[in-house]
């Protein structure tokens, strides 16, 4: 029982719902929003079906920033988790996403309508804010696993203990936690840094990002975040059948892909932005001291104040 | 980029100017030129000259400074030690422009065999002829051979590219200074000379060997070890000066010197018992008048020194001496011991005994024993030892009397600035000046000042990110989103009995205000759509089958055959399968003389490329030439490639596909530089200088 491997994992799902995202998915033939939603959830249960002790939080990602629309019972603090446990048994679970999900995209709808913002209709998704938050979200449960289990003995409870279907109590090692970014915008260059911090923090902190694109061409962003932290980043040729690649694709745990053969990009861009347009180049200047990245030779680097000697052309 | 810049070789403190005028500041060498800048800007002027245009090099044979003529002037140096300076000057001779084709080689070689104390300016007078490849250093023959044997692909490399004539030899080496410069060459080039270490045994190996029969034990010297116990211990040092030999003979000064030194140990080791006498001062009165006066010096000294010392910093250093005042581990309790007092005495000496060792240690072997050793190589019998002994005191007498005077010297320079300077020395040491208060405080402030700029205006640049608004915007955004939901997380935990659903994204009214502060654009179509199909959705009837199941099949297949459909393209299907999964080993199945063959053009190419890019951006004629050429060479190099990449056995074949899968990012680099070459000379074309 001690050496019992946990093949469950946390999973964080990125909805990305930014405007450029929806009206690209809503004009993919084939496939609309709904189906779109519809097959999403199906996958959601797939996914919490596999393993009892598998628990999942979904995000949405907008161009106003990131929402957390639905967490199993289990992420909850103790203090609630017995009650609401109670509640989540209520099968299917897509139920539970569904309504987060209605409640966080009516929240900021009518935060952006009570502010009287005009809405930005090419605007792309806050990739950088939302995967900072989902690590954020896995960091605190884990730290909540560590802390409610001193020692790492063995687990408290069997499986039955949790119940007719309830998420496995609190008292878990910590878990497997990986992130799937369901995304369909285009990259934003301006954001290039903050979204390779945090795909470092990510791989320093061994969370796996998953990446589907479902947009045109291929995100560079996510084609480097499954790479550097172990990820598959996955552009569906066949976007209508969008549940298989998920089923086939990302519910495996990391265990179990290390044991097969998973798609993978055959080339990945590694193009990155310069810092100080926000152009993504292949060919820059980069400083000596601090390591930034600039389309034109400076006399001194922006970021840290190294002059830089040497002709100036 | 790489091309322009001109690094930086060497970085000494020295002064310009001789005696009390001279300023402190830091001599920097690069391959071109010589630069010192003064410490502070406004005691003195930044001085830069072209190592080509030096005329004649200098120094003073024992003393620290070089004198460096131009036809404009000269600029005088003070290092602060000889081997500073002759590092300078080695660089410099290895620097300058040789005066003739095979000259440099012999020049170097005769340096290194004038040893460290020659002076090597001889040479210097004759390199007058500057030319624009002069700052190159260029291997000779022999060091180029050495070089080439040590390393192979480099004379495969130079063969292919330079006898080809596709690079000239200023071109090839340009890019390897390090390695002739790092003396690798070894075929006569100047290797410097390597200072040395003294052990840090603290004079453990001067044990006493007894024969187990008679009383008597027996010390072994060496001039090593003598050397070291006049460093360690002065007192020694002064009394051997003033005894031996008029009072004393050789042999009986050491005789007490060890029979002190084995009491001390005997003592030492019993150092718990409280009566046994106890202090270090009871000493053989031979030593005891030179420990005292050298103490009252020290103690003089340490005053003087007060006022110039980074409080700080050196009070920390001050209680590490003392360290056994607290005690630690078992003699914690300091209070209950009566012999802890006792004890701490000993501790300190003890203390105070490795603090002076390792100061010693650090120093390194001073360079006046290195000469004594090499004086006298072979005669290190018994006869010679009494007359190494005396040279060893003389010769460290000597060093110090100099170092003294050069701290003398830095310390009224260091009081001129001061201002007062009518005021005795000891008056002035009372009272801190204004300015020393606050540069210790900048100092204690910045902690590491070495890591401190010289230049104060360009240490303070504020971290400057174009157009912040844009990058933080999000950021704040996103914070308060985050903050909003974190509140509404806890507000649904107090009311505990709602669906977790409904728990979790409790987004009430009330968040609206700090997400609107966010300032989200996100209320168009985009978002009704995505509403109504949030409401279209039934979770509790999900679709059934969720997709088309015919479809689902063909992407379970594409994902189990896991084919890139642009790989299938090119290879065919066998071939991208094999390709998708690179083995480990990446040269499987290829014949060992064609991977060589690859490797060596690779390392062609890539020397190209480093050469092509060095070139950009085409801003003279000159470039402009010298990118064309390498251009073509690229293309001939890309011809040479691509033939392999193609189908030599028929379509996708594993030989075919790892081959390819092997060159085509060399062929892509490629690629990207003739790209490149092609935009850039397009550009000159439509704006010609």
């Amino acid at each position: 029982m001690a050496d019992f491997e946990d093949d469950s994992s946390l999973l964080a799902l990125l909805l990305d719902v930014s405007p450029a995202a929806l009206s690209c998915l809503a004009s993919t033939p084939g496939l609309g929003l709904q189906s779109l939603l519809e097959q999403l959830l199906t996958f959601v249960n797939t996914f919490l079906l596999l393993n009892d002790a598998n628990r999942l939080a979904v995000f949405t990602a907008g161009a106003a920033g990131c929402q957390l629309a639905y967490c199993s019972s289990s992420c909850l603090p103790p203090a609630v988790a017995g009650p609401a446990a109670v509640a989540d048994a209520a099968w299917p679970p897509s139920a539970s996403v569904l309504s987060g999900l209605q409640q966080a995209v009516t929240a900021v709808a009518q935060a952006a309508t009570a502010a009287g913002v005009p809405p930005a209709a090419g605007a792309a998704c806050q990739l950088s804010s939302a995967l900072s938050r989902a690590l954020c979200f896995i960091n605190s449960q884990q730290r909540r696993t560590a802390t409610a289990l001193p020692g790492g003995g063995p687990l408290p409870e069997g499986p039955d203990a949790g119940g007719g279907g309830g998420g496995a109590g609190p008292g878990q090692r910590a878990q497997a936690a990986r992130v799937l970014v369901l995304a369909a915008a285009p990259d934003a260059p301006s954001q290039y840094i903050a979204v390779m911090n945090a795909i470092f923090s990510s791989q320093r902190s061994n969370v796996i990002i998953d990446a589907c694109h479902l947009g045109q061409g291929h995100s560079a962003f996510l084609q480097q975040a499954a790479h550097l932290t172990g990820g598959v980043y996955l552009r569906p040729t066949k976007p209508q059948a969008l549940v298989q690649y998920l089923n086939s694709v990302f519910t495996l745990d990391a265990g179990t892909r290390a044991l097969l053969r998973l798609p993978g990009a055959a080339q990945v861009d590694f193009r990155p932005s310069c810092f100080c347009h926000k152009r993504q180049i292949d060919l820059g200047f980069v400083c000596s001291a601090c390591l930034s990245i600039f389309c034109e030779q400076l006399p001194a680097c922006t970021t840290c104040g190294t002059e830089f000697e040497g002709k100036q052309k | 980029m790489a091309e322009s810049s001109d690094p930086t070789l060497y970085t000494r403190r020295a002064k310009r100017g001789t005696g009390a005028n001279a300023v402190e500041g830091v001599c920097m060498i690069t391959r071109s030129r010589v630069k010192w800048q003064p410490s502070d800007r406004s005691k003195g002027e930044a001085a830069v000259i072209d190592i080509g245009a030096i005329t004649r090099t200098q120094q003073a044979p024992g003393k620290p400074f070089i004198k460096l003529d131009t036809a404009v002037g000269a600029l005088v140096l003070g290092f602060e030690s000889v081997a500073d300076r002759d590092d300078a000057v080695d660089l410099l001779r290895q620097l300058k422009p040789p005066a003739g084709g095979a000259g440099s080689a012999a020049g170097s070689g005769g340096g290194s065999a004038g040893g460290k104390g020659a002076s090597p300016g001889a040479g210097g007078g004759k390199g007058a002829a500057p030319t624009a490849g002069g700052k190159l250093l260029l291997p000779s023959d022999t060091q180029r051979a050495a070089l080439f044997k040590a390393d192979p692909d480099l004379g495969t490399l130079y063969k292919s590219l330079v006898v080809a004539g596709i690079l000239g030899e200023a071109e090839f080496w340009s890019t390897r200074q390090g390695l002739l410069r790092g003396g690798g060459g070894g075929g006569g080039g100047g290797v410097r000379k390597q200072r040395v270490g003294l052990p840090s045994a603290m004079l453990a190996d001067v044990k006493p060997s007894a024969d187990g029969q008679t009383e008597k034990v027996h010390f072994q010297l060496t001039p090593e070890i003598i050397q070291q116990i006049f460093t360690e211990r002065p007192e020694v040092h002064r009394a051997f000066l003033a005894h031996v030999p008029h009072n004393l003979d050789e042999k009986a000064f050491w005789t007490r010197y060890f029979k002190q030194q084995y009491r001390r140990m005997a003592r030492r080791r019993r150092q718990g018992l409280p009566m046994d006498g106890g202090d270090d001062e009871d000493e053989d009165e031979l030593f005891a008048p030179f420990r005292k006066s050298l103490q009252e010096q020290e103690r003089q000294r340490a005053k003087a020194e007060v006022g110039r010392v980074d409080p700080t910093v050196n009070l920390a250093a001050d209680a590490g001496e003392h360290f056994a005042s607290g005690g630690f581990g078992s003699a914690r309790d300091g209070t209950r011991d009566p012999a802890a007092a006792l004890r701490s005495t000993h501790l300190g000496a003890i203390a105070r005994d490795i603090n002076r060792h390792a100061a010693v240690v650090l120093g390194g072997a001073p360079d006046a024993l290195d000469r004594l050793r090499e004086g006298s190589t072979g005669g290190a019998g018994g006869g010679a030892a009494a007359a190494d002994t005396a040279r060893i005191a003389a010769a460290l007498a000597e060093q110090q009397t100099a170092a003294a005077k050069a701290a003398a010297a830095r310390a009224a320079k260091g009081k001129a600035p001061v201002g007062g300077a009518a005021a005795a020395g000891q008056g002035e040491a009372e009272e801190v000046s204004p300015e020393r208060l606050a540069e210790w405080q900048t100092r204690a402030a910045s902690a590491l000042d070495d890591l401190r700029l010289d230049d104060r205006e360009s240490s303070y640049m504020p971290l400057n990110i174009q157009d912040p608004r844009a990058y933080f915007d999000a950021g704040t955004g996103a914070a308060a989103a985050a903050a909003a939901t974190g509140a509404d997380g806890k507000l649904a935990a107090k009311q505990a009995d709602g669906s977790t659903a409904a728990a979790a994204a409790a987004i009430p009214s009330a968040a609206g205000t700090a997400a609107a502060a966010g300032a989200g654009a996100l209320a168009d179509g985009g978002t009704s759509a995505l509403l109504a199909a949030l409401a279209a959705v039934q979770p509790a009837a999900l679709p059934n089958p969720p997709c088309d199941p015919g479809l689902a099949e063909q992407v379970l297949l594409e994902l189990c055959q896991d084919q890139d459909a642009s790989l299938v393209q090119e290879f065919g299907p066998v071939a991208a399968a094999a390709l998708q999964y690179p083995p480990h080993d990446k040269a499987h199945g290829l014949l060992d003389m064609l991977i060589e063959h690859f490797r060596g053009e690779a390392l062609k190419a890539n020397e190209l490329l480093r050469h092509f890019w060095g070139n950009l951006p085409l801003v003279s004629a000159a470039r402009a030439e010298r990118a064309n050429k390498l251009a073509c060479a690229l293309q001939e190099q890309r011809a040479i490639l691509v033939p392999h990449m193609r189908h030599p056995a028929g379509e996708g074949t594993s030989h075919q596909v790892y081959t390819t899968m092997m060159l085509r990012p060399l062929v892509a680099a490629i690629d990207a530089a003739l790209a490149r070459h092609q935009a850039e000379q397009q550009q000159r074309r439509k704006a010609p200088p």
